[in-house]
């Protein structure tokens, strides 16, 4: 609470102060104003198979193997506009997908929605707003139901001619899986960075505070962050390392509607097994210029409060000759801590290790100017001190996107 | 002693590093020269490139007209072209940049010096003193010649006919009017050379944003910088439009200008006509 008090505070400090500049500056003659363009919407379809193959160990006292289908195939829509202004932008995406729609014990459905916009009211400010909600159902499989949104509102000042800027940002992350309750989160966080850029170029380095509160814990953590980035006329690449340290984390005792301790779901790495099974409905790989469907990368790691993290994440995109675009990620992580999903004291609760590497490749060919080939491959692997968190994950699919 | 012999190489690191201090003014017009040669080179390149690029433009902007597709394969190469041309128009105005920066800081001490050797006369022997004034004022002269006002345009001179001008005045305006005719034609050239980059520059800076957009919906979300240079090219989008804007309006002056120009000329003409009489 006293965290987004303070966020708001130095949020609205920054909008007197530019509100004040501006009244300061509004003597001058106005320049010449750049004319508005209207909305651009492109709604698309999108027919997509995808194979994947999942190596999970049995969990549990009684071990029950998911069964889950190798191939399926997946029909997607979507749509995206945006509108800029002289001094705005708007960007809006919002997707849907059946995951075999025909297959009713495999059928699952899947919602996400982008919006980022922002607003430069003087040259040296600018004023950012992102958000993005995921919204998942299985008929079938109650556990894989989850919703979860991320908001962000940031401000960036950066004198006229200046090649370094200062920004704030602070964040609202919360997340609701009405099956598996004690998955569940809210996260708070505030961002202080200082950044450095030129056309071709960019650099930032960040401090940040993260407050939680779920469950089975409350706490905050530390965060610390460095990120280049390289913008050529065709390549673009992208590297970020984080460093998470946790503070003062408190356990809180978490009792089920029927009076059951979080046991059941207490260990971290059950959790994150299930949380891989939540979201695999949505592991159909889509490649869209609307949306990309990333749950193993985003969402299933999630909960990992109470640990220690390094995360390396690197990004390369490179656009081809006929606007065929090939871009590919990888991310590292590493953590260590103890487990804050299970009763504080108990033997589940102990400490333990854990690395994780993901890696996806994506690609994109406009066929015609209306049918577009996409591909997409992804490899996720977790290994760790416990046997049960080992396991990993393959990826393939290909289809096409209508672009209307 | 240690200290001694660091003190030394460091002056003389600081004599070695700033030359200007140690020059003398003939050293520093020459140098001053040198800049000024090479910054007409600079101009004199930026000219051709801007010639070159605006062509280019041009028939990007036909080509973009004619076709919507955004692969077109001739269309591409066209844009690459200009992105090529582009860059090395930004290295040829980063190279004038530093010109006239360097021939600030050189005039600076270039006067700085002249005024320290004025002084100095004073305390001289008066008989060398006028001598060397009359160097001095001289030096100052040739200096002004090579750093006088070069940028922006001025304003197109109109001159009118009046009732109690003759025919020779009427001559020496209608001389003005004509050379006044082809300046501004030529400004109305080079801007109009220029506009065809901005839109050019503008074509290319679009689609940038646009796959740029595209790519950041793509790349992971906790990648900032790749977000946030998205904001970046929309602000080099809106100033390109800006600088677009304020060339039209220098144009939409030189237009006006050109008209005004072309009116007093027949003006002076018809007048002349009527006071040399028929034949």
């Amino acid at each position: 609470m006293r965290l987004a008090v303070v966020a708001c505070v130095v949020v609205g400090l920054m909008c007197v102060a530019t509100a004040a500049l501006g009244q300061s500056s509004s003597s001058a003659p106005p320049p010449p104003q750049a004319p508005a363009t209207a909305w651009n919407w492109r709604p698309s379809l999108f027919v997509l198979a995808s194979a994947d193959e999942n190596t999970d160990p049995p969990v549990g006292a009684f071990p029950v193997t998911f069964e889950e289908p190798s191939f399926a195939g997946n029909l997607g829509a979507g749509v995206d506009g945006g509108r800029r202004t002289a001094t705005t932008r708007v960007a809006v995406g919002v997707f849907g997908l059946v995951r075999s729609p025909l297959s009713g014990p495999d059928r699952a459905m899947y919602v996400g929605g982008r919006v980022s916009g922002s607003w430069q009211p003087l040259p040296a400010w600018r004023f950012d707003i992102r958000d993005s909600a995921k919204l998942q159902r299985q008929p079938q499989l109650d556990v894989a139901g989850f919703q979860r949104n991320n908001a962000v509102v940031g401000v960036e000042w950066r004198p006229t001619a200046s090649p370094i800027g200062l920004s704030v940002e602070v964040g609202d992350r919360r997340r609701d899986l009405p099956a598996l309750e004690v998955l569940g989160f809210a996260r708070q966080s505030a961002t202080f960075g200082l950044v450095s850029s030129s056309p071709t170029a960019a650099a930032e380095i960040g401090v940040g505070v993260q407050r939680y509160r779920a469950p089975t814990a409350t706490g905050r953590r530390l965060v610390a962050s460095a990120e280049v980035a390289k913008f050529g006329r065709a390549t673009l690449a992208s590297a970020r390392y984080a460093f998470v340290e946790p503070r003062s984390d408190r356990s809180r005792l978490f009792t089920t509607e029927s009076g059951e301790q979080a046991g059941e779901f207490s260990d971290i790495d059950r959790a994150d097994f299930l949380e891989q099974l939540a979201f695999a409905g949505s592991d159909s790989t889509i490649a869209s210029e609307v949306f990309v469907l990333d749950p193993i990368e985003t969402d299933s790691d999630d909960w990992d409060f109470g640990r220690r993290k390094h995360v390396v994440v690197g990004y390369l995109s490179h656009q081809f000759a006929g606007e065929a675009v090939l871009s590919g990620s990888l991310r590292y992580q590493r953590r260590n801590g103890p487990n804050l999903l299970a009763p504080e004291g108990s033997v589940l609760a102990a400490p333990f290790r854990d690395d994780r590497v993901a890696m996806r490749v994506t690609f994109r060919r406009p066929m015609t100017r209306s049918l577009i080939l996409v591909a997409q491959a992804s490899y996720l692997r977790n290994r760790g001190d416990r046997p049960i968190i080992n396991f990993s994950r393959r990826l393939l699919g290909i289809g096409v996107q209508i672009q209307f | 002693m240690r200290e001694v012999r660091t003190l030394a190489v460091a002056l003389c690191c600081l004599a070695i590093a700033s030359p200007l201090r140690a020059a003398t003014l003939d050293d520093l017009e020459r140098q001053i020269r040198d800049v000024v040669t090479e910054r007409q080179a600079s101009q004199k390149e930026r000219g051709r490139l801007v010639a070159e690029a605006a062509a280019l433009a041009d028939a990007i902007s036909a080509a973009q007209r004619r076709t919507q597709a955004r692969a077109d394969a001739a269309l591409q190469r066209q844009l690459r072209d200009f992105d090529r041309l582009a860059r090395q128009l930004d290295a040829v105005d980063r190279a004038l940049k530093n010109h006239d920066t360097t021939i600030t800081r050189l005039r600076l001490v270039f006067d700085a010096e002249i005024d320290k050797q004025t002084k100095a006369l004073s305390r001289a022997d008066a008989s060398t003193s006028a001598a060397r004034a009359s160097e001095l004022e001289a030096a100052r002269r040739r200096v002004d010649d090579l750093t006088g006002p070069t940028a922006g345009f001025r304003p197109l001179l109109v001159v009118r006919p009046m009732a109690t001008d003759t025919v020779a005045d009427l001559d020496q305006k209608l001389a003005v009017l004509a050379a006044e005719l082809a300046r501004g034609t030529n400004a109305l050239k080079a801007l109009d050379r220029d506009l065809s980059v901005l839109d050019g520059r503008g074509i290319v800076t679009r689609r940038l944003l646009d796959d740029l957009e595209a790519t950041a919906r793509a790349a992971p979300q906790d990648l900032r910088l790749v977000q946030r240079q998205v904001d970046e090219v929309q602000q080099r989008l809106r100033d390109l439009e800006l600088q677009r804007i304020a060339l039209r309006r220098v144009r939409e002056a030189i237009v006006s200008g050109l008209a005004d120009v072309d009116l007093q000329g027949r003006a002076c003409r018809a007048r002349r006509g009527t006071l040399a009489g028929p034949g």
